[in-house]
């Protein structure tokens, strides 16, 4: 008879040999469920953090894709500007995937007070395209929001407002180029703070209305981008194809054209996971593997003697290797069900200031919301189970290839 | 029927250090089906060899073992445990039972190896159990039974699927004398019924008394065989 039909015997008695060394079968479920569930953890937390520094960026200014002139991604002056058209704005904004849609001017500016000047980046924006969407919508801390596209006022971070030591109600002036490539400048009143997650927002962006911005860079109708917020971070060709006839002399530029670093980032740390799932694995399979020689030497007299009585090598073999697959399944599952706690228990956020001082200003929040991957846990508990099963096979070969006689008479002695 | 068993100038040496142990020696034996044949001889004699050997679990350093058509000699290791597990019942001279299996389960095995399900199965192994004196005590596991009733498990699972052979290697060495003598009325009746072929090695007066044979073993070579005169 096949090896297969042995199945449920095979089964029987490694399920019988793992409750009969409770001590090292506890300890390889320990070992099994404390590595798998505290990689789920760490696993959760890295995309957790990804997931987190992607978010700040599209809901930060970015978007999930924008319309741009070619050259602007390379160098976002006036230059490349483009004209606003009210007719595609309006088709764009009838298109079920678009669920916001802001056009704007952006350019670098210098900002001073009467004290201190800084480099920012200038933003002309619609009040009311940002709503809900982005960083120029949120909420001012204090003062006032920009209220409608013609808003002289000033909308700025409290950490920009500290250093250049002024205060909610002062003039400061603005500089740039306007589109002849001349200095342009004019007085705006500070007329609303907003309060950042991120103190690298707060120091660089300044926020006024379209129209004054506008009126500023010397362009009257012309914009620097259009942001557009989608419902998933992956977006649909056919709906980049759509945009890319709208603006026919634009670039359609996604947020993984716009924010490298981040796309980066994510594959390096998809880099690190996996490695780090290899090296728990490893350790994790040797152990598992010392264990069962040490069981397999124990028992040699009775794999001996199944030999003796008949049973094929083949099933010899497949006894150990359930035996390891059953303490990988269950300590997996364990170490799932250990992951996942970890993971509601961190539900809140665990605040990373305490370690990471310098986070904030580099742009990274400091707090952390683990996120949990089913592809991690699955991937994860894929390899350990294929790895750790071909890992047995060594033992488990040995303890077969041994003439069953040999193994009788050892355990005699 | 498995028909005749023959060893064909067989030897088969252990070599220890500088000194080389025949454990059989040129050893020449027609053993007929449904004979009841017994080993006997001084420790170390080579009885459990000889056993050994003819059951295809050991190979000899030279000389051929046939069996009916098969040559054992000539079989693959997996091929040969196909060969134990559909025509041999054995019993060990120690160490017979799987610990982690209770009794009736350790009588199933071979017959759960052999492909035979669930309750014909158990029926079986329970009635068999119960031939050996050993109703009511089905669940134990071997840690749980003394070295006789131990030794009884094993007649039991070596005799549950009517093998053709029966290899039993000192069957009745741990056993009182009443269950000695129930085990070879058992198996005589056995041999009796379906004309399977038993040998024995043995030291028990009692055994050699009920066996159709007896064959003398000493320092590997067959020194005597009730069935002809050796040179
Ligand atoms: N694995 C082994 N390695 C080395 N020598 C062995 C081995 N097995 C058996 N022998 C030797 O072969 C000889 C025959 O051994 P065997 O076990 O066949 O004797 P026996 O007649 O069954 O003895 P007993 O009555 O004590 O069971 C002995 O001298 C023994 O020491
Ligand atoms: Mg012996």
């Amino acid at each position: 008879m096949g090896v297969l039909a042995a199945l449920p015997l095979l089964s029987r008695l490694a399920f019988r040999n793992i409750l009969r060394n409770r001590k090292r079968s506890f300890l390889t479920l320990l070992a099994v469920s404390v590595g798998i569930g505290s990689s789920i953890l760490l696993a959760a937390l890295a995309r957790g953090m990804g997931e987190q520094i992607t978010r700040d960026a599209i809901y930060g200014m970015t978007g999930h894709i924008q319309v741009r002139h070619a050259s602007f991604t390379d160098d976002p002056s006036i230059e490349h500007r483009f004209v606003s058209d009210e007719e595609s704005f309006e088709s764009l904004m009838q298109h079920p995937l678009v669920e916001h849609a802001a056009q704007r001017i952006r350019v670098p500016a210098v900002i001073m007070s009467e004290r201190e000047s800084r480099g920012i980046t200038l933003f002309g924006i619609s009040p009311q395209s940002e709503k809900d969407f982005s960083l120029a919508g949120i909420n001012p801390n204090r003062g006032r929001a920009l209220q409608d596209s013609s808003d002289n006022g000033l909308f700025i971070g409290e950490k920009l407002l500290e250093k250049l030591k002024t205060k909610l109600g002062r003039r400061v002036v603005l500089t740039t180029q306007d589109k002849d490539n001349n200095i342009s400048d004019r007085g705006f009143r500070i007329v609303g703070v907003f309060d950042a997650e991120l103190d690298s927002t707060e120091l660089s962006y300044v926020f006024t209305s379209l129209q004054s911005a506008q009126t500023l860079t010397h362009t009257p109708r012309e914009i620097s981008e259009i942001s557009i917020l989608t419902p998933s971070l992956d977006i649909p060709n056919s709906f980049i194809t759509f945009t890319q006839k709208l603006y026919p002399n634009q670039r359609i530029t996604t947020w993984k054209d716009i924010e490298p670093l981040i796309v980066t980032l994510v594959t390096i740390q998809n880099g690190f996971l996996l490695f780090w799932f290899l090296i728990v694995i490893i350790a994790i399979g040797l152990g598992l593997m010392n264990s069962l020689f040490m069981s397999i030497y124990e028992r040699a007299r009775e794999l001996g003697l199944m030999q003796a009585l008949g049973m094929k090598p083949g099933a010899i073999v497949l006894q150990t290797v359930l035996e390891s697959f059953y303490l990988l399944l269950i300590g997996s599952l364990l170490g799932i069900a250990l992951g996942v706690w970890g993971v509601h228990l961190l539900a809140n956020g665990i605040d990373i200031s305490a370690f990471a001082e310098g986070a904030s200003i580099a742009g990274i929040s400091t707090m952390i919301y683990p996120a949990l991957f089913v592809a991690d846990i699955a991937m994860l508990t894929v390899m350990l189970l294929v790895l750790g099963v071909l890992g047995s096979f060594y033992p488990a070969w040995h303890s077969s290839h041994e003439h069953s006689l040999t193994l009788i008479h050892r355990g005699m002695t | 029927m498995i028909g005749q068993i023959e060893l064909q100038d067989v030897t088969r040496t252990y070599t220890q250090g500088e000194e080389t142990i025949h454990a059989l020696h040129h050893a020449t034996l027609t053993l007929e089906p449904g004979e009841f044949t017994t080993f006997y001889g001084p420790s170390g004699s080579g009885k459990s060899t000889a056993l050994n050997i003819i059951g295809g679990l050991d190979l000899p350093s030279s000389g051929k073992v046939l069996v009916g058509d098969a040559s054992l000699t000539e079989m693959t290791r997996s091929e040969r445990a196909d060969f134990r597990l559909h025509h041999i019942g054995f019993v060990f001279q120690a160490y017979n039972l799987i610990p982690v299996l209770s009794a009736i389960e350790n009588v199933e095995f071979i017959m759960q190896l052999q492909g035979i399900t669930g309750d014909e199965r158990k029926e079986r192994a329970a009635s068999v159990l119960k031939q050996v004196g050993l109703s009511g005590m089905e669940l134990r596991r071997p840690g749980e039974l003394s070295g006789g009733q131990q030794q009884r498990v094993a007649v039991a699972r070596a005799i549950a699927s009517n093998p053709e052979l029966v290899l039993a290697d000192e069957p009745t060495a741990n056993l009182d004398s009443t269950t000695s003598e129930a085990l070879i009325e058992l198996m005589l009746e056995l041999n009796e019924t379906y004309k399977s072929t038993f040998i024995f090695s043995t030291h028990d007066p009692l055994v050699m008394k009920s066996a159709h044979r007896l064959i003398e073993l000493k320092d590997g070579q067959i020194i005597s065989d009730s069935n002809k005169e050796v040179a």
